[in-house]
């Protein structure tokens, strides 16, 4: 049911950014291009295939090698999607679950939809850009649970609202400007400056 | 879940919007802080009685003019009403392709009596920045000055801005303060964008252009009113026609051109326009603002280089912030209120959203606070009554910004034009063509 509520929901997105795209009403066509698609995305991510706890499952995988490469005491759950952290010269564990906010599914849904809906470059070009942006903001995040957990088994659980409410979320902030920069900005400022040189 | 606890759990999603709020609101009260402080003081506009030098020098007032009937004679009378000596003014309207009555317009503003130049120029090129190109050919006087046709000055104007020049050698350009015409408001619901656009012009040059300036690193000089050395103008490559954003273009010239000069703005020089007429109006003007904006970065790649943390003029922080971050915000927008679905409850989601709009509403009371600390008349009056769009100007900003977010997008999509079409006119015009015609329907009913 679910998956057939989806389904109508994107024919129905589909045609509406078609629509403005024909019209060449490129804020509506934007707008709801970029925000549908990311919401389409996250939503068949948690309801209709488990990409959601695919990326929870990785995120951790990921987090847990390259903690073990760092000696950080951070290694993976036996149950999906969590971590086990434990204190530098501490006898104390920390429980971490990978949630919908430390996944980065939004992130990297919302910052892939901005990508590929931006009006520029070819398919190809956008493709690329796209899988570059995802794996990027990926990456970003998992350098952001690491910090986090770092930061836990270092100072200890004390720490831990300070490093997930306040520094892991303005650090994935930072970054992901930084993505956004690269992705977005940079190119469209490329794209325009060869236009304005070659006079048209 | 308690409201406390509710919006603790939102800050990851705020962080997104609640940032660049950070960001706005600590320059509002930098801003408010300087004033407070007396780092920045009102400048009362008065008349210069004395020359700085010993002598006034001649200047050029170049009028552009394309179809400009309805507000060339308000421009050139507000232009003869001068203190500076007016046989020192020579006034150049230059016609870019009229098709209404502008010139009989301008021979009877040059029929009455004045001691200064008056002329009409035409050049075949239909474009401002044809005509004020014709202009800077033309002019004879030591300063330059660009007025828009539909602009009234203060009668001190001119003799505000000669007098800054002659002060300090150092000022090559400077800007004059643009603010809305202090007497001109609509009624209904337009009175209420032009209320918030009568606070938002005043802070952006009286206060926000002013800083700038003071830390060299102004954006842009109004293309509605602002004066060069002519023999500085003359370095330049004149103004450029690829590129929409021309007053912000000429800016980022004299920054390049003269780094050890000074790009700055003269409060007590003021310029009056009149408030947008439209919707339709303020889409196109803001999205050519912000299309005028992205195009002279890009035109200009060793200013763009230069890095977020540079001492000066370095127009990547302006791109960051109204390019960059404009993006998450337009997604967040979205998504936001989407979280709903996703596990958080609406009380959560509505409360994050009114306290998103409470700082706002917090750094719009600080701007104010500026505004009115600043403000001289004949501005004075309108701006103490208008603290009443405090609570309004956070949702006109928003607007606006939807309004420059289309510019971001048309500056890939769109052919350079001054021109645009909103989207609800693309729209309709997508639809008729869609749907088949009332005639063609009858045509076919009559077979």
């Amino acid at each position: 049911m679910a998956a057939l509520v989806l389904a109508l929901c994107a024919l129905g997105w589909v045609a509406a950014v078609a629509f403005f795209w024909r019209a060449r009403a490129w804020l509506p066509y934007y707008a709801l291009g970029a925000s549908g698609a990311a919401l389409l995305i996250v939503v068949a991510s948690r309801e209709v295939f488990p990409f959601e706890l695919w990326l929870r499952i990785a995120t951790v995988q990921c987090v847990g090698a390259v903690a073990a490469i760092l000696h950080v005491g951070a290694i993976p759950a036996p149950e999906a999607g969590t971590l086990l952290v434990s204190g530098f010269g501490r006898n104390e564990w920390t429980h971490f679950s990978v949630g919908l906010e430390s996944s980065g599914l939004l992130e990297a849904a919302t910052l892939g939809s901005l990508v590929a809906l931006y009006p520029r470059g070819g398919f190809r070009e956008r493709a690329l850009m796209v899988a570059g942006a995802v794996v990027a903001s990926f990456l970003a995040n998992v350098l952001r649970v690491l910090v986090i957990v770092s930061l836990v088994g270092l100072g200890g659980q004390d720490l831990l609202e300070f490093a997930h409410l306040f520094l892991g979320r303005v650090l994935f902030f930072l970054m992901a400007m930084v993505l956004f920069w690269l992705a977005i900005t940079r190119p469209m400022l490329a794209t325009v400056g060869a236009r304005i040189q070659g006079g048209h | 879940m308690g409201p406390v606890g509710a919006l603790g759990s939102l800050s990851f999603w705020g962080v997104w919007l609640i940032l660049p709020i950070l960001i706005d609101g600590a320059l509002a009260m930098v801003y408010l802080g300087a004033r407070l402080s007396g780092r920045a003081p009102r400048l009362p506009i008065t008349t210069p009685t004395t020359p700085p030098n010993g002598v006034w020098p001649r200047v050029t007032v170049l009028v552009p003019v394309y179809n400009s009937a309805g507000g060339l004679a308000r421009c050139i009378e507000s232009l003869k009403r001068q203190t500076y000596p007016q046989h020192l003014i020579e006034i150049l309207a230059i016609d870019n392709g009229s098709r209404d009555n502008s010139f009989a317009v301008f021979c009877e503003e040059q029929q009455r009596e004045w001691t200064g130049a008056i002329h009409w120029l035409s050049t075949f090129h239909q474009g401002k920045t044809w005509a004020l190109n014709v202009g800077i050919h033309y002019a004879s006087g030591a300063y330059v000055f660009n007025i828009d046709s539909d602009m009234v000055v203060h009668p001190d104007a001119i003799a505000n801005m000669v007098d800054a020049f002659e002060r300090d050698e150092s000022l090559v350009c400077a800007t004059g303060a643009v603010e809305i015409e202090p007497g001109l408001a609509g009624t209904g619901p337009m009175r209420l964008v032009h209320e918030c656009e009568f606070q938002e012009y005043y802070f952006a040059f009286n206060v926000g252009r002013r800083f700038q300036a003071q830390g060299g690193s102004l954006f842009t000089m109004a293309g509605a009113f602002s004066a060069f050395r002519r023999e500085a103008l003359l370095q330049t490559h004149l103004y450029d026609a690829s590129t929409v954003g021309e007053d912000t273009f000429m800016t980022f010239e004299m920054h390049e051109r003269f780094p050890e000069k000074r790009v700055g703005i003269v409060t007590t020089a003021v310029g009056y326009t009149e408030p947008i007429p439209s919707i339709r109006a303020l889409y196109a003007q803001r999205t050519r603002w912000q299309r005028g904006q992205i195009e002279a970065i890009a035109a200009h790649p060793n200013l763009a280089r230069r890095g977020l943390f540079y001492r000066g003029f370095s127009p990547v922080r302006t791109l960051v912030t109204d390019h960059t971050l404009a993006f998450p915000r337009v997604a967040w927008t979205f998504v936001m209120p989407a979280l709903a679905f996703f596990g958080y409850s609406w009380m959560t989601v509505v409360l994050a959203m009114i306290v998103l709009y409470a700082g706002y509403i917090v750094i719009e009371a600080a701007t104010w606070w500026t505004n009115a600390l600043m403000v001289v008349p004949p501005a004075r009056e309108r701006m103490l009554r208008g603290w009443w769009v405090i609570p309004l100007m956070p949702a006109y900003r928003y607007f606006v910004f939807w309004l420059r977010f289309a510019g971001v997008l048309t500056v890939l999509t769109e052919p350079h034009q001054w021109r645009t079409t909103d989207p609800i006119t693309a729209s309709k015009a997508e639809l008729r063509r869609m749907l088949p015609r009332r005639e063609h329907r009858e045509a076919e009913q009559a077979a």
